[in-house]
């Protein structure tokens, strides 16, 4: 595709000059995002109304998207494109109620259309490929797309292949065709090979954006900084320092009715395999060479094939449900009681896991990791427990010393708390653990981006350092697979934690085998 | 200057010859101990950076204060706010200190800074100086925000060196060409430390250079501005200039990034070589009523007689909207918020050298001589 002004005798652009432009250099704005025509399966769905859109708002009101940009949602539900805009601006009021700027949406909203259709009907695509090219040419997309599948797992293979017949999966020559895949890939290994198998058939990995929506966070992020831009923490980094490592991601609702998706989830599968792995992954990795996509992920790969496969189960990991109980003194029923749950379930809400990382880094020093519902607090955090001192000086007065804690808060409270010891002020050598604290509300007091906010825009952009690679997510679930195999084999005991506990007391019992804790949080 | 101190919730520590600035930091090390003790709510007191704000004139001073209540939002920090009152005795100043505290939604903890404000006669500006060397906190970024009507000026110089960033504003000068020479051969000047400038003026236009960015990124906007034959760029009238701050350092950055060399003035148009192609470049004045001094309003390409991209400020003021040829471009940009807090707090998160900058002055300043 080329262009000119018709009055003049001047060379066309080419699509592929229109990389380097002078006029961004030194803007105060990141990088903005080129034309493009987002498509988004499931677009009747929550993932739209409540993150998709009003992360593209957003990135709107900052002026990170083009303006020639559009969006073309598709999904089951009958409605019109005015209706659909009427729905997105309700959910982008409802999420910006304080910044909304009318002028700001109807630019926006002048980009959406709608197609209702049934995605697994091979007409229904003929019929999204007239939309797709009208909308392309009336907003000047220059050819460039993204699909985002938004819908139920099961869809994911059926749509992948059927653009992949529609020729839909292949970009022109200075083009770029990319789609972004939500979480769950997949069910189990088998299932994730299988369907990254029947995405590569039509699909380059470099298309392929699998998004883990923890690594769009401010403060996973904020880990490369934190390790590679301060010489104090990577030099203490490692196996002779640091005693363990704790991950914990601790959530006080229970699945808020989606049961349904949930009894074929469970918390391994649900967060363990994705979410928490990732940030095992980040806290493990070697320093990249830069931070660009692959040598990001080559190290990230690395820490996880160095993960010990998990022999013992028993001795190596825990499975839990909540029962009743209370939560943020509320009586609260249990997982058996959920709406969608079935009476007699065996899926586990809580589950932990003790791994071993075998390189010369991390040998000999265990990562402890939980993630459970309706636990008594919200809290995700990562924290480094460091080794004790080698000969305790302060032991007049019977102190026993703290050990110092390095404490990387993901969410709420975002920032980073170090434990130290220090003399209590008077006569005697009194010791007591404080806290140095940083948080980000303290120093910048501003609202963080949302993940998807970022995370779109990374796509756009073609920089896929924060999403997972083929082979990261393969090798996550290698990970878990013994753990659900071994659970699969056997019926748990359950409920047997009450809601608005730490979980089960064999979680308790995983971490004091080892002489250690967990935090209490 | 007669300051309703209560008003601006500040805290009086000297009046008389002098600075007195162990009373000063006394009183700094007890403020903290008084909000502790009489406080009834939670305070986050945060010390991200030190801000020397230098004022010559009362008048901007409530705008200064709400300007700091925003910045400590994002950057909480202890501000010296420096005011020189002619009026005041020879010899002596006032000083006085707050606990600034700001909330940044309805339901987040109160996030606070220190302000310390020295009011003095302009004979105090060697002991000034030195005050403020005083009171800085160590190791902390610092900030200058000079908001003189000459960057011409010892003091600023003296300032600067303590700083690691200092922000002029343009709009305030008093005579452009001075302005943009002392900014220019501060820049150049070898024998400083070297200092890091930026200007309100360049952030009020950071909106413009953004759409102008945005519409170079697409076929027909590249095509229209790579193209043009004529450039014209529109600004209200500014102090009885021919042009204002912001219409020639537009001006500059075109220029500058487009490598677009300047030949010789051609009566009211300014003449340059492209490399295939001479470009007139127009800036006009635009009577509009309402809009602030100086504002940019329209910036426009032409290839004939018609604008091929046409960018303008919409009736409101609140809005930039954008048209290309041919098509009439959807596109509208909401108008960041001009308000000084806003701008200094997005200045506040830069501390490198803004080479863009720079090199926009440095054509800005050779277009401004041909004129």
């Amino acid at each position: 595709m080329t262009m000119s002004l018709g009055s003049l005798n001047e060379r066309p652009i080419a699509v592929d000059e229109l990389s380097d432009n002078p006029l961004r250099e030194g803007l105060k704005v990141e990088r903005a995002a080129g034309p493009c025509a987002i498509i988004i399966f499931g677009a009747s769905g929550d993932l739209t109304r409540r993150k998709l859109i009003p992360a593209l708002y957003r990135l709107a009101q900052r002026r990170l998207l083009s303006p020639n940009f559009a969006v073309l949602g598709i999904a089951r539900t009958e409605m019109s494109d005015e209706e659909f805009r009427q729905r997105m601006r309700d959910a982008v009021i409802e999420n910006e109620e304080q910044t909304f700027d009318e002028r700001t949406w109807q630019s926006f909203a002048s980009g959406l259309r709608y197609e209702a259709a049934d995605l697994s009907d091979a007409g229904a695509y003929t019929r999204m490929i007239a939309s797709l090219q009208r909308l392309e040419g009336e907003r000047q997309t220059e050819g460039n797309r993204l699909f985002y599948l938004a819908t139920a797992p099961e869809l994911f293979s059926t749509i992948i292949e059927r653009l992949g017949e529609c020729g839909l999966t292949r970009a022109e020559a200075g083009r770029w065709t990319r789609i972004i895949i939500e979480k769950p890939f997949g069910y189990d290994l088998a299932s994730a090979r299988e369907l990254n198998a029947r995405i590569a058939r039509f699909f380059g990995e470099d298309q392929i954006y699998r998004i883990d929506h923890y690594l769009g966070k401010e403060t996973v992020q904020n880990l490369f900084a934190l390790r590679f831009a301060n010489s104090i923490f990577e030099s203490v980094w490692n196996r002779n320092h640091i005693d363990h490592v704790q991950i914990t991601n601790a959530e006080t609702l229970g699945v808020e009715g989606r049961g349904g998706y949930y009894e074929r989830a469970g918390a391994l599968r649900d967060m363990i395999q994705s979410h928490v792995l990732q940030v095992v992954s980040l806290i493990a990795m070697e320093p990249p060479t830069s931070l660009s996509g692959d040598d990001v992920r080559d190290e990230k790969m690395k820490a996880l094939a160095a993960v010990r496969p998990i022999k013992d189960v028993k001795e190596s990991a825990v499975r839990g449900q909540y029962g009743p109980g209370f939560v943020l003194g509320e009586r609260v029923v249990g997982y058996r009681e959920e709406p969608g749950v079935d009476p007699q379930s065996t899926t586990e809400t809580f589950a932990a896991l003790k791994l071993q990382i075998d390189n010369w880094r991390w040998a000999g020093v265990p990562f402890y990791v939980r993630s459970g519902k309706r636990l008594p607090k919200r809290v995700t955090e990562v924290a480094i427990r460091f080794k004790d001192v080698p000969h305790n000086l302060f032991t007049a007065n019977g102190e026993s010393l703290s050990a110092n804690l390095l404490i990387i808060r993901i969410q709420p409270n975002e920032g980073i708390t170090l434990r130290f010891n220090v003399k209590l002020p008077g006569q005697a050598m009194r010791l007591r653990p404080v806290n140095m604290d940083f948080r980000y509300s303290a120093s910048f007091g501003i609202t963080l981006p949302e993940a998807y906010e970022r995370l779109l825009l990374d796509c756009m952009l073609g920089e896929a350092t924060l999403f997972a690679r083929r082979d990261m997510i393969e090798r996550s679930w290698e990970i878990v697979m013994p753990v659900l195999e071994a659970w699969a084999a056997e019926k748990p005991d359950f409920p047997n934690y009450a809601a608005g506990t730490w979980g089960p007391q064999a979680a308790d019992e995983l971490i004091e085998r080892d002489g250690r804790r967990w935090r209490r949080l | 200057m007669v300051l309703d101190d209560a008003r601006y919730g500040l805290w009086p520590i000297h009046e008389g010859p002098g600075l007195n600035v162990a009373a000063v930091e006394n009183a700094l090390r007890s403020l903290w101990t008084e909000h502790a003790t009489n406080g009834e709510e939670a305070l986050l007191r945060g010390r991200a950076l030190n801000l020397i704000v230098w004022m010559e004139d009362e008048a901007g001073f409530d705008e200064t204060q709400a300007a700091l209540d925003e910045i400590i939002i994002a950057h909480p920090c202890r501000a010296l706010f420096l005011l020189i009152n002619s009026d005041a005795p020879s010899r002596t100043a006032r000083a006085y200190i707050a606990a600034r505290c700001v909330r940044a939604e309805a339901r987040s903890p109160r996030l606070c800074g220190e302000q310390i404000l020295f009011i003095a006669n302009p004979d105090l500006q060697a002991e000034l100086l030195s005050a403020v060397a005083v009171l800085l906190y160590s190791d902390l970024p610092t900030f200058l925000w000079w908001k003189g009507a000459s960057c011409d000026d010892e003091i600023f110089y003296k300032l600067c060196e303590l700083s690691d960033r200092a922000i002029v504003d343009s709009s305030l000068s008093r005579k452009l060409h001075d302005q943009f020479r002392s900014l220019d051969r501060l820049l150049r000047d070898k024998t400083l430390d070297e200092v890091v400038l930026s200007d309100l003026e360049w952030a009020r236009i950071n909106e413009w250079r953004a759409t102008l960015a945005e519409s170079y990124d697409t076929l027909s906007g590249r095509a229209a501005i790579r193209y043009a034959r004529t450039v014209s760029i529109e600004h209200t009238p500014f102090k009885g200039e021919r042009s204002s701050p912001q219409a020639l350092l537009f001006a500059g950055w075109l220029a500058s990034r487009l490598k677009w060399r300047l030949i010789t003035p051609t009566g009211p148009s300014l003449l340059f070589d492209a490399d295939d192609r001479r470009i007139e470049l127009r800036l006009r004045q635009n009577e509009a009523q309402g809009i602030e001094p100086g504002r940019l309003t329209a910036v426009e390409f032409m290839a004939g007689a018609e604008p091929s991209l046409r960018i303008s400020l919409s009736e409101s003021g609140g809005h930039i909207e954008t048209r290309i040829s041919g098509r009439k471009s959807n596109h509208v940009a909401r108008c960041d918020d001009r308000s000084e807090g806003c701008l200094m707090r997005r200045e506040l998160e830069e501390l490198g050298r803004d080479h863009v900058y720079e090199q926009a002055l440095s054509s800005a300043l050779e277009i401004l001589e041909t004129l």
